[in-house]
């Protein structure tokens, strides 16, 4: 009876302790996932931003609010906003893609005129640079992008090389995982003036306008700054590959009709009506002077 | 990319245990890597005595590489295991689960929308049910469930009108899928049936076999892929195909090429009657797929079925020892292609050793003869010139020595020596067949021929003085003469006395004798008068040519003694 | 301040002996999986019996263009009737499949049809679907155009309220009046 008590508790100590371990170790992923997110630790590492790449900026205008608590403080009051370059910048209009896929697909991809946001990471087959950027994409053995769905929001990804007369089909097979979405077009290259790969370009489906673009040491450090520049109308748009479903897809669709009417209405995301504030004075008088997205 | 694990067992192994409590809680279905199955081309698991061949387990190992199953995520597992046991242990202990499930794969629930497997509704049978027929079909690549390859979907369809089918949720077993709901057609099956009288999906049947081939006459061979459908099963799919590979043996390179003919049968007990395919390995590398086809009436009558299951195959294969692996091709549902068996063969060449050669020409020479030009060598002695031997219209002519250099003919071999021959031989006018043989200097009995031509030596008349005769103040000439080149027609003699030409003149008379000899038409005989002096004389007859370009031969000659 | 960019009214798309005319907000992709290069070629049953030499590659497979198109993005990698895509989508969204056959289709009964067909609500049903989805309903229809046997596969993500549904359907007819197939 004692011996039989005695292997019950140690078997109930063992699963204990393995309970505990799973939950430390889940706990450490957390945190190594923020501190990704976070763009990393300088100085760690190797890597470095390929030499001359722009740092990646977002357009102005774009809401800073990496915290959902804060944006409920936010209401009563215009929404903060914060042109994180420093200066007010004319962003270009975006291009929709048209190319084909290393399946010898021809594709038109949108990216102009779409409730969603797309993100196009412009990669070459040869430059040392993108090597982190394909590792990022080929993480844990499933669909880079599912990786860095936490980092993108709901905006879609879209890797961009050049034409097959300028790039190698062989070697972009052997780089590109499958399931990432891959499209081979020299004009697209030429459409949004890119200086060199690797480089990253955020468009804003709504708009149809640039809304971030620059380079990165890596696809998970840039995602970070990406998510930032992804705005409400990303969150609201089409999944990427994860099926999961955040939300019942009936109000998914209803929030997409109210939004679709406030623009047509003109009230755009930072209008102070829809934070119950002031049309005039002093709330009013920041947002003029904040240079933003108006229809 | 595969999700392959390596498992000997047949079906495919259950997801883990905290996944599997996860899914439940969730209320999804588990999913599940299936593993290459069992005998499949890409596992080899042998029934014919011979080993295992290296290559073919080189594709189950990498497999094992990418299974994906860590102690990481035990850990995470467990953790996850020990939230939910917090939240509804009894429920899940409880709740009978059996292995049977995993085998029906993904989206196995009505909700899912797909339709069901036949085999579920059709009494265990992979076929269609009654007042059906097949639609169409689609295929998922890289299926498990066919070594690796292609696994086949084949719809079918009800027909519309009838009322014989009901929509409705299969609710025996884990394929709980949709019966005769779907309204949705592949098309490329019983292209008679317009859409207007096609109804719903019944039930869909599986097979390695593409449907093409299976169904042919029935389905055409355009493509359809939705690699989704991969795992998608049933428990009742489930036989796999039997055989024995009965022999394999040296076909002594008849038909004149090197190879291994083998025999046995198969067949597939999910459809017995079915005339299904084997796949042939040699030396681990895929040769083709050949179908079954020859009659075996043991077979017949050991199983019960009616077709003609066995194969009889002659394989290409170079000289030198040989593996030969057979694999049964699936055509029902069941989870492997089988090995049937695995033998070990010899090829021998029969003509290793022998003289070989090539008689390159034969054509005509000047005057009438005949040349003949090639080159022959024995590789018992590859530096040494032997001889040929020359048969004519099937008389021997004689034989002559190698000895022309043929700097080609060492280059290709990698041999010494000087292996060319030219031979000239007189012939007369006509139509010659010769044969040329390489005479063996080394192992063997056998002269092989090396080659074989024909050649006609026209465009010389033929003829002959048979009479030359005098008189008092005359000569008399007798005699036929003719011209190959147009047998049937007269020609022209022309006589000479005393080395000055006379006169041409012409043939005409009848002479059956020579037309039986020669096989000619037309009358070719002369018989010429001649005056001439007293005293002896040299007469002269030539046969003027009419044909190509050529002299004019002697056809006689002779000397007479004219009477004064 | 930066005012929002006016899509392309149209935008044309074509390949592969396909093409098709693509509205605002619509992307495609046309496609021919190629043709497989395994080991194997299943013999014809003309040729059983001693001295086979069989052959390679999957004897007698068509692998025919496809053409997807969709008012929302399309994944890269779908199925030939679009699985992988139509689970995306939402009650705004429209699928269209466009599917080649060969030609020892032309003239049968199923592909008898003429021409590039139009749509209309009565051709719906939430059954029509390859894989049935909750408030998703299908239409499928068989034709030939320019001797090339074809499949019209349309995905709708609405079933109710009929409004919806039709004003989906005028967007599929303006789809397909601007699908083109090229003689062989």
């Amino acid at each position: 009876m004692t011996t039989t008590l005695l292997i019950v508790l140690f078997a109930l100590v063992v699963v204990l302790a393995v309970l505990v371990v799973g939950l430390l170790r889940a706990y450490a992923d957390v945190l190594r996932r923020l501190h990704a997110l976070d763009g990393g630790s300088p100085g760690q590492g190797a890597d470095r931003l390929p030499v001359g790449a722009p740092e990646f900026r977002m357009s102005a205008g774009v809401q800073d609010l990496p915290d959902p608590s804060r944006r409920a403080a936010a209401t009563g009051s215009a929404a903060a906003t914060k042109d994180v370059t420093g200066r007010e910048a004319e962003w270009p209009p975006a291009h929709d893609l048209a190319g084909q896929t290393l399946g010898g697909e021809v594709v038109t991809v949108r990216a102009v005129g779409v409730e969603h946001d797309t993100v196009l990471v412009f990669l070459s087959s040869g430059c040392t640079g993108c090597a982190s950027f394909w590792r990022d994409l080929a993480r844990s053995g499933r669909s880079g992008v599912e990786a860095l769905t936490g980092g993108l929001g709901s905006a879609r990804l879209v890797v961009v090389t050049k034409g097959p007369d300028q790039e190698s089909e062989l070697l972009l097979a052997d780089l590109c995982p499958p399931g990432i979405d891959l499209v081979m077009s020299t004009q697209a290259w030429d459409d949004y003036g890119v200086p060199g790969s690797p480089y990253v370009l955020v468009v804003n489906g709504r708009s149809g306008r640039v809304a971030g673009e620059g380079s990165g040491t890596s696809l998970t450090q840039v995602s970070g700054l990406i998510r930032q520049s992804v705005g409400d109308g990303g969150a609201l748009g089409v999944g990427l590959a994860s099926q999961a479903v955040r939300k019942p897809r009936s109000d998914t669709d209803r929030e997409v009709d109210v939004d679709r009417a406030l623009l047509a209405a003109g009230i755009g995301p930072g209008h102070p009506s829809l934070y119950g504030g002031d049309t005039t004075g002093p709330a009013a008088d920041r947002t003029a002077d904040q240079p933003g997205p108006r229809r | 990319m595969s999700i392959f694990s390596p498992s000997g067992a047949a079906g495919a192994p259950r997801a883990g245990l905290a996944e599997r409590l996860v899914n439940r809680l969730a209320g999804r279905r588990d999913r599940v890597d299936p593993a290459p199955a069992v005998g499949s081309p890409v596992a080899v698991l042998d029934r014919g005595g011979a080993e295992p061949d290296a290559e073919l387990t080189e594709i189950s190992e990498g497999d094992a590489r990418g299974s994906g199953r860590s102690r990481r995520g035990f850990f995470g597992g467990a953790a996850l295991v020990g939230a939910a046991m917090a939240v509804n242990p009894w429920g899940y202990l409880v709740r009978p689960a059996s292995a049977y499930d995993a085998v029906c794969g993904l989206d196995a629930e009505c909700a899912d929308g797909y339709s069901v497997f036949c085999c579920t509704i059709n009494g265990g049978s992979n076929s269609c049910p009654p007042n059906s027929f097949i639609g169409g079909w689609w295929k998922a690549d890289s299926s498990s469930f066919c070594g690796g390859a292609a696994r086949y979907y084949i719809d079918c369809n009800a027909f519309r009108g009838q009322n014989a089918w009901q929509c409705r949720c299969n609710d025996q077993g884990c394929d709980r899928r949709r019966v005769a709901c779907n309204q949705f057609r592949y098309g490329q099956c019983r292209l008679d049936i317009p859409a207007s009288q096609t109804g719903p999906v019944v039930c869909r049947m599986v097979s390695c076999t593409p449907p093409w081939q299976q169904y042919a006459g029935v389905c055409t061979s355009t493509s359809a892929t939705d690699n989704r459908t991969a795992t998608h099963s049933a428990p009742c799919n489930g036989r796999e195909p039997i055989g024995s590979f009965d022999t394999a043996v040296d076909s002594g390179g008849a038909g004149g090429r090197l190879g291994i003919r083998i025999t046995g049968w198969a067949l597939d007990q999910d459809l017995p009657e079915q005339e299904i395919q084997v796949a042939v390995y040699l030396d681990g590398a895929g040769v083709a797929w050949f179908p079954t086809g020859v009659a075996r009436p043991d077979v017949n009558a050991a199983f019960g079925v009616p077709g003609n299951h066995g194969f009889d195959i002659v394989v290409p294969a170079a000289a030198g020892g040989h593996t030969v692996t057979v694999f049964a091709i699936n055509v029902g549902g069941g989870a492997a292609n089988p090995v049937i068996g695995s033998r070990r063969v010899t090829v021998t060449d029969p003509n290793a050793g022998l003289p070989r050669g090539v008689l390159d020409s034969v054509s005509t020479g000047p005057g009438n003869t005949m040349v003949l030009q090639g080159w022959a060598f024995d590789p018992d002695a590859p530096g040494e010139a032997i001889q040929v031997a020359v048969y004519r219209n099937g008389q021997g002519e004689g034989w002559w020595p190698t000895g022309v250099p043929r700097p080609d003919v060492n280059a290709v071999f990698g041999i010494p020596g000087q292996h060319g021959f030219r031979i000239t031989i007189p012939v007369a006018s006509g139509d010659h067949a010769v044969d040329v043989f390489a005479i063996n200097v080394g192992g063997g009995s056998v002269n092989p021929v090396i080659g074989s031509g024909r050649v006609r030596d026209a465009g010389f008349p033929l003829g002959r003085l048979d009479g030359l005769s005098a008189t008092a103040g005359e000569v008399r000439l007798s005699g036929w003469a003719f011209d190959p080149d147009d047998p049937g027609a007269a020609i022209h003699v022309a006589v000479y006395r005393d080395g000055i030409g006379i006169a041409w003149f012409p043939t005409g008379l009848a002479r059956p004798d020579v037309n039986g000899v020669f096989g000619i038409p037309g009358d070719h005989g002369f018989d010429i008068r001649v005056p001439t002096s007293p005293g002896r004389h040299e007469f002269t007859v030539f046969a003027i040519n009419v044909g190509a370009p050529g002299p004019n031969p002697v056809v006689g000659s002779g000397s007479v003694q004219v009477p004064g | 301040m930066t005012a929002p960019m006016s899509p392309p009214a149209v935008t044309p798309l074509s390949g592969y002996g396909l093409g098709v005319q693509l509205p605002a907000g619509w992307e495609g992709r046309i496609s021919r999986r190629p043709v497989p290069t395994t080991s194997f070629t299943p013999q014809t049953r003309a040729d059983t019996g001693p001295g086979n030499a069989g052959a390679d590659g999957w004897l007698g497979e068509q692998m025919l263009p496809v053409l997807h198109a969709a008012n929302f993005p399309l994944p890269a990698v779908r199925g030939d009737y679009g699985s992988s895509a139509v689970e995306r989508m939402g009650r705004q969204h429209i699928f269209i499949g466009l599917l080649e056959f060969g030609a020892e289709c032309l003239g049968s009964a199923l592909y008898a049809p003429l021409g590039v067909p139009r749509v209309s609500l009565a051709d719906f049903h939430p059954n029509a679907l390859q894989r049935r989805l909750p408030g998703q309903s299908g239409c499928q229809m068989f034709f030939t155009a320019a001797d090339r046997p074809c499949c019209l596969y349309v995905v709708i993500g609405s079933w109710t309220p009929p409004a919806t549904v039709a004003a989906l359907i005028e967007q599929v007819n303006a789809v397909l009046s601007g699908i083109e197939v090229a003689a062989r």
